[in-house]
C-alpha cells in the first residue's frame, strides 16, 4: 500500500518550537512562563508519502500542523516547504506556498461557515486566488463553477447539492465538503488534523479510503494526525510518535507496529485493544504510572523520564538525541545508545 | 418570512408589540397631515380643554395647543433619533468590537480600558453634560451624543460574539488561504453573529427612546417649538392638577413605544438566538 517511489523531501521541519506565553499582570503584562506545546521537533515528509503523527491529547500534534501552516508564528525553528522557509518567507512567496498547503480540520461542523452554501465554501480558495491573479488566466467564473461540481463528484457528493447549506449534511458529507475545499487549488500537501476522529467508525473508513484514493490519483502528500492507532497504521507510510511536544520515535509504519522501540510507543501500542477475544485475553498491557506532566516547565532530561518504567540515571539530566537504528527507524531513547 | 410568521403565531404578545410600533411609524409618516390642528397652533379660547372638547381629542395644554397633534408630530423626532442612534451605535460598535476582539493583545486592552472609562459615566449624565455645553440640541447632535453613550454596550456585545466565532475552524481555514483580515471579519464572521447583534440593536432602540424622552424632560432635548414627548411632560407639569391629560398622554406615548419595542426585542431574541 505505501507508495514510496520518490524520496524527495517536500517538507522539512527543523527544530520547530511553538511556545505559548503565559502572561500575568494588570496593565503591564509580563511573561511568567510558557506552554511548550511543541518543543523542538525535526522531521521530513517526502513527496507522495503520508506521515502519520500519533500521540495522546495535548502532546502537540495539532499545534505542529498549525505551525507548519503558519497559523501560529513558530517560536523557533524552520519549516521548509519546497525549498522555501515559510517562517521568514515574504508575503508574495508565502501566498504562493499557501496555494500548495491545504488543511482538513477535525470538526466537520465548525470548519464550514454555516452561512455559506457548499458552492461558496468550495469556491472560496479559487475565488481569492483568482482575485489575486495567481491562477491560470484561463480560469473564469464559469470554469470555477465547473471545477466546484467536478470536485463535489470527486469526493462523492451529488453536484445537485451545490446550493445547500452545511447544516443540511451529515458529518461524513461535511467532511467530504472540507476535503473538496482542500483539493480546490490542487495543493501538493494536505495537512489533515484528525480528519476522522469526529466521525462514526463506518464513515471513518469511507473517508480514509477516499483520502487514500485521492493520494494515488493526484500524487498528494499527507501529514495525517490521529490518536487512533489503527487509523494511523492503515493510512501512513511513516509514523511519528509524539509525547509532550517531542518526537519519541519515527519509523516506517510496518516497523513501528511490529517492533516498537521506545518505552512510550510500547505502552501506547499495548493500550490498544485487539478485536479478537482470545488474543485480547492474553494481551500484556504496560500500565504507565502517573499523568502527563505539565508542559509549562522547561525540561533538561528525557521528556518521558517521570513515567518511564526503564528510566536510568542518564535520562534525568540528558535529553536523548534521535538515534537512527536502521534505514527506516529512528528513536529518541538512551536505552539504545 | 414563513418561519417569521409561524413564530409570530406562537408569540401573540409580539403581535401586540409590532402593532404598536407600526401604529407609531404610520403616525410619524402620515399623522401630521391628517391632523385638524397643527402642533404650534394656539387655540386661545380653549386653554386646558378637556379631551374631546371642541375637536381636541386629547385636550389642550395651558396655551391651548392640541395635545394629540403635538404627540403625533413629536413621534417624528423621537423615532428618527432613536432609529438613527440604534443603527449608528450598532455599526460603530461592530467595527470597534470586531477590531479589538480580532486583533487582541494591546489593541484589545486599550479598547477595553477605553470602554470602561466611557461606561463609568452614566449615559444620561454624559449626554446631559455634553448637550448642556453645546446648547441648542438638534436631531444630529442628539443622535451623535446618544450613540456615543451607547457604543460601549454595543461594542462589547460585538466583541463577545466575535470571540466565540473566531476560534471556529472555518476561520482557521480562511487564514490558511491567506484571506485579508477585513474579509475574515466581515464576510466570514459577521453573518454568523447577526442574531445577538440584531437583538442588541433592537434593545438599544428602546433604550434610546427612553434616553431621548429623559433628555427632553431634563430640558436638554430638542428645542421648542419642535414638540418633544419628554419636554411636553415637563412643560405641563405645573398644570397637572387642572389638566392631568396634558401630562398623561405624552407619558403614555413614551411608555407605549418603549414597551412595544421591548416586547419586539424579546421576540427577536427568542427567534434569532434560540433557533440555533
Amino acid at each position: 500500500m505505501p507508495n514510496n517511489k520518490e524520496k524527495k523531501p517536500l517538507l522539512e521541519v527543523v527544530d520547530l518550537k511553538q511556545h505559548f506565553p503565559i502572561e500575568a499582570g494588570f496593565i503591564f503584562k509580563r511573561q511568567i512562563g510558557a506552554v511548550r506545546a511543541v518543543d523542538g521537533i525535526t522531521f521530513t515528509v517526502n513527496e507522495g508519502e503520508t506521515l502519520g503523527i500519533v500521540g495522546e491529547s495535548g502532546c502537540g500534534k495539532s499545534t505542529t500542523v498549525r505551525s507548519i501552516a503558519q497559523l501560529y508564528k513558530p517560536t523557533a525553528g524552520s519549516v521548509i516547504f519546497d525549498g522555501l522557509d515559510l517562517v521568514n518567507a515574504p508575503h508574495e512567496q508565502m501566498l504562493d506556498a499557501r496555494k500548495n498547503i491545504q488543511m482538513i480540520f477535525q470538526d466537520p461542523y465548525a470548519s464550514l461557515n454555516p452561512r455559506m452554501t457548499v458552492r461558496t465554501i468550495i469556491a472560496e480558495p479559487l475565488d481569492i486566488y483568482r482575485r489575486r491573479g495567481m491562477l491560470d488566466p484561463s480560469v473564469t467564473k464559469e470554469s470555477i463553477e465547473n471545477r466546484v461540481e467536478d470536485l463535489m463528484e470527486r469526493v462523492g457528493l451529488n453536484r445537485a447539492f451545490k446550493n445547500r447549506y452545511p447544516h443540511e449534511f451529515s458529518g461524513g458529507q461535511r467532511q467530504r465538503i472540507g476535503i473538496a475545499r482542500a483539493l480546490a487549488l490542487n495543493p501538493k500537501i494536505i495537512l489533515a488534523d484528525e480528519p476522522v476522529s469526529a466521525l462514526d467508525v463506518s464513515i471513518q473508513s469511507q473517508i480514509l479510503n477516499l483520502l487514500h484514493d485521492l493520494q494515488d490519483e493526484l500524487g498528494l502528500t499527507y501529514v495525517f494526525i490521529a490518536h487512533d492507532l489503527a487509523v494511523i497504521e492503515y493510512i501512513s507510510t511513516r509514523v511519528a510518535v509524539m509525547y509532550l511536544g517531542k518526537i519519541m520515535e519515527l519509523s516506517r509504519s510496518s516497523n513501528l507496529y511490529k517492533n516498537p522501540l521506545h518505552p512510550y510507543t510500547k505502552a501506547l501500542l499495548s493500550a490498544a485493544p485487539i478485536p479478537d477475544p482470545v488474543i485480547e485475553r492474553k494481551r500484556q498491557r504496560i500500565i504507565l504510572t502517573g499523568d502527563v506532566p505539565s508542559p509549562n516547565v522547561e525540561r533538561f532530561g528525557c521528556y518521558f523520564y517521570d513515567r518511564c518504567p526503564y528510566r536510568m540515571e542518564i535520562c534525568k539530566n540528558n535529553i536523548p538525541p534521535m538515534k537512527r537504528m536502521n534505514e527506516h527507524h529512528e528513536v529518541a531513547c538512551w536505552l539504545y545508545e | 418570512m414563513k418561519y417569521f410568521l409561524y413564530q409570530l403565531k406562537k408569540h401573540p404578545l409580539a403581535i401586540f408589540g409590532i402593532a404598536i410600533i407600526i401604529f407609531w411609524l404610520l403616525a410619524a409618516l402620515f399623522g401630521p397631515s391628517l391632523m385638524q390642528f397643527t402642533h404650534t397652533q394656539i387655540d386661545s379660547d380653549f386653554q386646558m380643554a378637556r379631551p374631546g372638547e371642541e375637536g381636541h381629542l386629547l385636550g389642550t395644554d395651558s396655551l391651548g395647543r392640541d395635545i394629540l397633534s403635538r404627540i403625533i408630530y413629536g413621534s417624528r423626532s423621537i423615532l428618527t433619533v432613536a432609529l438613527l442612534t440604534s443603527i449608528l451605535s450598532t455599526i460603530v460598535g461592530i467595527i470597534l468590537g470586531f477590531m479589538a476582539g480580532y486583533f487582541g493583545g494591546k489593541i484589545d486592552a486599550v479598547f477595553l480600558r477605553g470602554m470602561d472609562i466611557l461606561m463609568a459615566i452614566p449615559p444620561l449624565v454624559l449626554s446631559m453634560v455634553v448637550l448642556g455645553i453645546l446648547g441648542n440640541s438638534t436631531i444630529l447632535s442628539l443622535t451623535l451624543i446618544v450613540s456615543i453613550a451607547f457604543i460601549p454596550a454595543t461594542a462589547r456585545v460585538s466583541r463577545g460574539v466575535l470571540l466565540t466565532e473566531k476560534s471556529q475552524e472555518y476561520v482557521s481555514a480562511a487564514r490558511i488561504r491567506g484571506e485579508h483580515h477585513l474579509y475574515i471579519m466581515f464576510v466570514e464572521i459577521l453573518p454568523n453573529t447577526t442574531g445577538p447583534i440584531i437583538v442588541e440593536a433592537t434593545a438599544r432602540f428602546a433604550y434610546s427612546i427612553m434616553m431621548v424622552a429623559s433628555l427632553g424632560f431634563l430640558g436638554v432635548g430638542l428645542q421648542p417649538p419642535t414638540p418633544d414627548w419628554g419636554m411636553m411632560v415637563i412643560e405641563n407639569k405645573p398644570i397637572i392638577t387642572q389638566a392631568p391629560w396634558a401630562v398623561l398622554f405624552p407619558a403614555l406615548a413614551i411608555a407605549s413605544l418603549v414597551i412595544a419595542i421591548s416586547i419586539f426585542s424579546d421576540f427577536v431574541s427568542k427567534v434569532l438566538i434560540h433557533e440555533q
